[in-house]
């Protein structure tokens, strides 16, 4: 097909001749490509439509396997909520048949920052000027503050003496606060199942927990009984302070011993009146009984304090 | 546009002008390389566009799968959070509980046991990271075996709780008379001159003498199992059977106040002080038997209760929905 190609013109009824040059050859062959291209475009749509790549179809099944995994996943999982349910239910029944009250939620969220935010927040200075103008007035008070003045002037002079012997751990290692069942004050009796005054804090532990002096002093008291308290210690701590440990099994320490701070003094036991394995223990300022809680300061951080005082305030019943 | 406009030419043979056709052969050529290059150019397209763009579609499922994973990791918090919650259960059981009420701990090896073989699941293969399905599924596994033996152990627990508890409301543990009354210990446990024979005999109680008339409360919850009246021996007399193989008796009493059968509270009136039987004045026989044997009732009392403690005990017994009331308070 050398000759040239005529295109009819149906204005003048002349067939005219085509443009054949280059030009026009490369811009035919530029719109069958086009045309080509475009085509080859809607295929691939129309066959997307009906049809998965192949990593459409792998995400697909994925996803189906993950979904009915998932489905039978959590059906069990309900169950194990359901059954999970039922045991915390039955852990706060027993909670409430052996202390008369409801257990203590172990993630506490007592915002403790919240009670130091204050004292944090108050720069130094402030501090000190504070203290220092208290200080001043306290001691620029009448005569009734005198006295008191001086009792501490003392108290600061024998410091050294003094803090080894006030008690200021816990009697039995309980790092993580699970031990101690009930605190001072008004606790409902385990037996008699009506209020009375419990002067102590009851640890609750097995037979056999070793029981450690809180301070430093002489062992005032060892006594064996089946009544009342049960095996006892009584160390004498000076400065006022006496330390009492009962319900004890074992007592390791006779009256007379000198014990330090930390001393295995004996075992928790189930002696005396008291209805569940425990320890016994008091604290006496001047021949009266106060509040143990005090009188952890050494080993416990702000947060375990505020934990511990909620746990010993919580528990409604003591073990004797 | 010349691509669709009908194209002639001049026919030297025929000289004629005549419309350009192609023959079957180049219409099939043609055809043939318009469909090669449109195929392969279509199938090339694809992949690159496959390799680097994501389509429409595919989008979509990725989509879905990122949900389907963020469900599973929520999961496998959720699943967290009850590990801990089993954990705190399982410290509250084995070190409180099962402390308390004496038990043994439940040994580790059956809190674990059941842990190993995991089922693998083949169908997990064809996921990617199959892990974390794994994980999960493997967590719930383990935690609704603990979660079994946790609800056993605490069932049991329960059960010893309960006992427990009743055990410490029958025992007896009080002083068959109120503090508030007077009232002296004439006569312990063991060997004693009898007053009748004046010879040394077992003394199988503690006499208590005191006003006659004066309340005489039993000391544990239980049933009356005797309440008769005898000119000999211990005269008017009560038996209460507490279970748990404690009987106490009270004998020489004034009044019985109960009958065969009865129910008693800790603290309620099951008498009063008397002098009937083989009495040489007013005062109260108490009596503690365990299993059968007599046993010192200074032993099931502790005085440790205030006269007023040991009226709100006793007036419990008779109300038994009061409050605990503090005592301290109510006396102000």
């Amino acid at each position: 097909m050398a000759s040239s190609k005529f295109k009819f013109n149906p204005e003048d009824l002349n067939y005219d001749k085509l443009d054949d040059s280059l030009g026009a050859r490369i811009w035919r062959i530029v719109i069958y490509v086009a045309a080509i291209v475009v085509i080859a475009v809607l295929l691939n749509v129309i066959y997307s439509l009906f049809f998965d790549t192949p990593r459409e179809r792998q995400i697909r099944r994925e996803n189906e396997l993950l979904l009915e995994q998932y489905e039978s996943l959590s059906e069990r999982k309900q169950m194990v909520d359901t059954v999970m349910q039922e045991v915390q239910r039955i852990d706060k029944d027993i909670y409430r048949v052996i202390f008369d009250t409801e257990p203590v939620e172990s993630r506490v969220d007592s915002d403790v920052g919240h009670t130091y935010k204050n004292l944090l927040q108050t720069s130094d200075e402030k501090i000190v000027a504070v203290t220092a103008s208290r200080l001043d007035s306290m001691i620029g008070q009448d005569n009734k503050t005198a006295p008191f003045y001086d009792v501490l002037m003392v108290k600061g002079a024998n410091r050294s003496e003094m803090l080894p012997a006030i008690p200021a751990i816990q009697p039995i290692e309980n790092p993580d606060m699970t031990l101690i069942a009930s605190g001072y004050g008004y606790r409902i009796h385990p037996i008699y199942k009506i209020s009375k005054l419990h002067t102590g804090i009851d640890f609750s532990a097995p037979v056999g927990t070793p029981i450690y002096a809180t301070g430093d002093g002489v062992v005032e008291t060892a006594t064996r009984s089946a009544r009342g308290l049960g095996n006892r210690i009584v160390i004498d701590h000076g400065f006022g302070y006496k330390t009492l440990y009962a319900c004890m099994d074992e007592l390791n320490v006779r009256s007379g011993r000198t014990v330090k701070r930390g001393d295995l003094i004996g075992t928790v036991g189930d002696t005396g009146l008291s209805v569940a394995p425990h320890l016994h223990y008091e604290v006496h300022l001047n021949g009266e009984p106060v509040n143990p809680i005090n009188y952890f300061f050494l080993e416990l951080s702000p947060k375990d304090y505020d934990r511990l005082i909620l746990i010993s305030m919580m528990s409604g019943q003591s073990f004797d | 546009m010349n691509l669709f406009t009908r194209k002639y030419y001049l026919n030297p043979d025929t000289l004629r002008v005549e419309r350009v056709r192609l023959n079957r052969d180049q219409k099939i050529r043609f055809g043939v390389i318009c469909t090669v290059g449109l195929i392969s150019l279509a199938v090339l397209m694809r992949h690159g566009f496959e390799r680097n763009f994501p389509t429409p579609r595919q989008i979509i499922y990725e989509k879905e799968n990122t949900v389907l994973r963020s469900e599973y990791a929520s999961m496998n918090s959720e699943l967290h959070e009850v590990e801990s919650q089993l954990s705190e259960l399982r410290n509250r059981d084995d070190l409180f509980y099962r402390a308390i009420l004496s038990l043994e701990p439940i040994p580790s090896s059956i809190r674990e046991a059941g842990t190993g073989g995991s089922e693998t699941n083949i169908h997990l293969r064809s996921i990617r990271e199959p892990g974390m399905v794994m994980d999960v599924s493997d967590r719930i596994r383990k935690i609704s075996n603990r979660v079994d033996i946790q609800s056993n152990s605490l069932v049991n627990v329960y059960k010893e709780a309960v006992t427990s508890q009743q055990f410490l409301a029958c025992r007896p543990s009080i002083n068959p008379i109120s503090p508030a009354d007077p009232t002296w210990l004439t006569s312990s446990y063991g060997y004693r001159n009898d007053p009748f024979t004046h010879r040394r005999m077992a003394h199988n109680g503690i006499d208590i003498a005191g006003r006659i008339g004066t309340d005489i409360h039993a000391t544990g919850n239980g049933t009356v199992i005797t309440a008769k009246m005898s000119r000999y021996g211990y005269g008017r007399e009560v038996k209460v059977d507490h279970g748990f193989g404690f009987i106490t008796i009270y004998g020489h009493l004034e009044d019985i106040n109960v009958r065969v059968g009865q129910k008693v509270k800790r603290g309620e009136v099951v008498g009063t002080l008397g002098n009937t039987g083989r009495s040489t004045g007013p005062h109260l026989h108490y009596e503690v038997r365990k299993n059968g044997h007599t046993v010192n009732p200074m032993y099931f009392f502790y005085e440790n209760l205030t006269s007023d403690e040991y009226t709100v005990l006793a007036s419990r017994a008779i109300f038994p929905g009061s409050p605990y009331q503090p005592v301290a308070m109510s006396q102000k």
